[in-house]
């Protein structure tokens, strides 16, 4: 019996699963993308300089 | 899943990053101190900086902290390549998991080859990497176009990897969108203080890294995504056995 439900609570929220799961580690992603190539305060740019100029990021 | 997602990408983001750290340090970061003697040689009637109208704000000051050259600022490289590895990696995992497909190594590979391309060659054709020093537009102006061209690619490539027959030909509209719109550039006839043969020789050695970054966090971050697969299957298979 409970095998069943938890086989089908499995399948039917993959899809949904799968979005909400991806959707927060890419939103992790993006966020450490910012910081190191993006973020505005000169300590960071300049911490972060060699690396936005390799990784082709707009610097200055 | 989501464990599996973030400890693949992080696992993943951590080791090429040190790799990419290698190259960046062996063949990018010398001819960035090469170009910034060229930057502060010019640097004295202030006109070595090139900013279009509405950067007042973005200042350049001397007394602002900056890593000492040397291992200080190497140890920073190291630090920004670990960061900017995990968060694309992270990226991956997450195109992974979207996709609902087992990912081989070999297939990880061409999602690294997508994420170059997204990420790196497709923007660097309308900003192409900058040396310190260079004439160049706005920075907010440069950064939303890059973000913006970016994220056109990933929704352009997507499509044709895995849309029907019409959304590919959508995919192909949206590659060359931010192409049509155009990147923001320096005014005609500014030019930065770097040599031109300088520059050229950065974009080659930058691109390198940047593909050799994206191959390898493929087919790392597809290797841990498989490995740490038994997490979730093997219940699914408990569970019907």
């Amino acid at each position: 019996m409970s095998t069943n439900t938890d086989t089908q609570t499995t399948v039917s929220s993959t899809l949904s699963q799968r979005v909400a799961t991806a959707a927060f580690g890419s939103l992790i992603g993006l966020f450490l993308i910012y910081g190191v190539g993006f973020a505005q305060p000169e300590t960071i740019h300049n911490a972060a300089h060699d690396t936005r100029h390799a990784a082709s990021f707009p610097c200055h | 899943m989501l464990q599996r997602l973030l400890l693949s990408g992080v696992l993943s983001g951590l080791i090429v990053g040190v790799f990419v750290t290698l190259i960046h340090l062996a063949m990018v970061t010398p001819i960035i101190l090469e170009a910034e003697t060229y930057e502060t040689k010019s640097e004295a009637p202030a006109a070595a900086h090139v900013h279009g109208a509405g950067t007042a704000a973005h200042s350049h000051d001397t007394e602002a902290w900056a890593p000492e050259d040397g291992w200080e600022r190497s140890l920073y490289t190291l630090a920004a390549d670990l960061i900017m590895g995990v968060g694309f990696a992270l990226l991956l995992a997450a195109g992974f998991t979207l996709s609902g497909q087992d990912i081989s190594a070999r297939a990880g590979v061409l999602w690294g080859a997508a994420g170059y391309l997204a990420f790196s060659f497709l923007p660097a054709l309308g900003l192409p990497p900058e040396l310190p020093g260079a004439a160049a537009a706005d920075l907010a102006a440069r950064q939303i176009w890059w973000f913006g061209a970016a994220v056109a690619s990933v929704g352009g490539l997507g499509l044709i990897a895995f849309g029907k027959r019409w959304m590919q030909g959508a995919g192909l509209v949206l590659l060359i969108l931010p192409h049509i719109i155009g990147a923001p550039h320096a005014p005609a006839g500014e030019a930065g203080s770097v040599p031109p043969e300088l520059a050229a020789h950065f974009v080659v050695m930058t691109m390198f890294m940047n593909a050799g970054m994206w191959i390898a966090l493929g087919w790392m971050t597809a290797y841990f995504f498989q490995r740490f697969a038994g997490s979730t299957r093997g219940r699914i298979v408990d569970i019907n056995a």
